[in-house]
């Protein structure tokens, strides 16, 4: 797939791939790799999950691969800091808002 | 014209309970406290001045971030402070290649990550170049899709796929070096 053509891509074509790759395998042509990736970005469909697993099982990179990447994004939603934006902040936001409309 | 009931009506419903989304978004481009909430708030002024042009019904959050990273691109990018840019077009035609389709390998081990504290996961998140804290922000934390995404980045949806897994790839190492230095694990 050259540079193009993956730019050009649409949703729907990029799942009509993700859902034709899952039968291959890393070796042939690096398919698998690529709908792991789409199941991490949540673009993969969820009722096709049993379909996606029994695929990566058979390669061994793109199951520990999907692992890690997993875990890091599960730490990532449960233990990024952000500061707290308080109720006031809100309020000051709403009325400079307000000041537009005078 | 927007008028005052319109903004104790439709865009109060619309827009206000998204302030703390789009804080954090905020948050992660500028790395600062007060500039993000600048940003926040400037954005929300220009949401407001032109809501005449947001069509009901479509999706609120993309529109608001949205004008949040044009604001931050033109007022904010000048003043934070971000590491030497790459040219990620090169890098991007790199990685749409075949020549990524390649299986990584994996060398980090969950138990490392699991074990690691908020404080540490955000330091190696924060170490992250810009371009990479955005699209996981957008992927991971406010869930928004591929075509989503590429409105708010104003990029295409390809890029936005390549550039996910780059910046995944990027976070690993990350907290690979940071795990390291902490002393989680010597089997690299």
């Amino acid at each position: 797939m050259n540079t193009k053509s993956e730019q050009e891509l649409t949703c729907e074509q990029i799942l009509e791939e993700f859902h034709n790759a899952c039968s291959r395998s890393c070796k042939k042509d690096g398919a698998c790799i690529r709908f792991v990736q789409l199941y991490l970005d949540n673009m993969a469909c969820r009722n096709k999950d049993a379909y996606f697993l029994a695929g990566t099982k058979n390669c061994k990179p793109c199951s520990e691969y999907l692992q890690i990447h997993d875990c890091i994004k599960e730490n990532i939603k449960s233990k990024l800091n952000t500061p707290e934006l308080t109720e006031d902040f809100i309020e000051k936001v709403r009325e400079c808002c307000k000041k537009e409309v005078l | 014209m927007v008028t005052s009931k319109v903004l104790n009506t439709d865009f109060e419903k619309d827009f206000m309970p998204l302030a703390r989304q789009a804080y954090n978004f905020a948050f992660r481009l500028t790395l600062d406290q007060d500039a993000a909430k600048d940003l926040v708030q400037d954005s929300y002024i220009k949401a407001f001045r032109f809501y005449d042009s947001f069509q009901k019904g479509t999706n609120a959050k993309a529109w608001l971030f949205r004008i949040l990273k044009n604001t931050f691109i033109n007022d904010y990018r000048k003043k934070s402070k971000e590491p030497p840019k790459y040219d990620y077009q090169e890098i991007e035609e790199y990685y749409n290649s075949e020549n990524a389709s390649v299986a990584p390998d994996n060398n980090l081990k969950v138990d490392v990550i699991d074990n690691m504290m908020g404080d540490e996961m955000t330091l190696a998140f924060n170490a992250l170049q810009e371009e990479f804290r955005e699209i996981i922000i957008l992927c991971d934390l406010e869930d928004f899709k591929y075509e989503e995404i590429a409105e708010i980045l104003n990029i295409p949806i390809g890029t936005v796929r390549s550039r996910l897994h780059r910046a995944r790839n990027a976070l690993k190492e990350k907290i690979k070096t940071y795990a390291k230095s902490l002393g989680y694990s010597d089997e690299y």
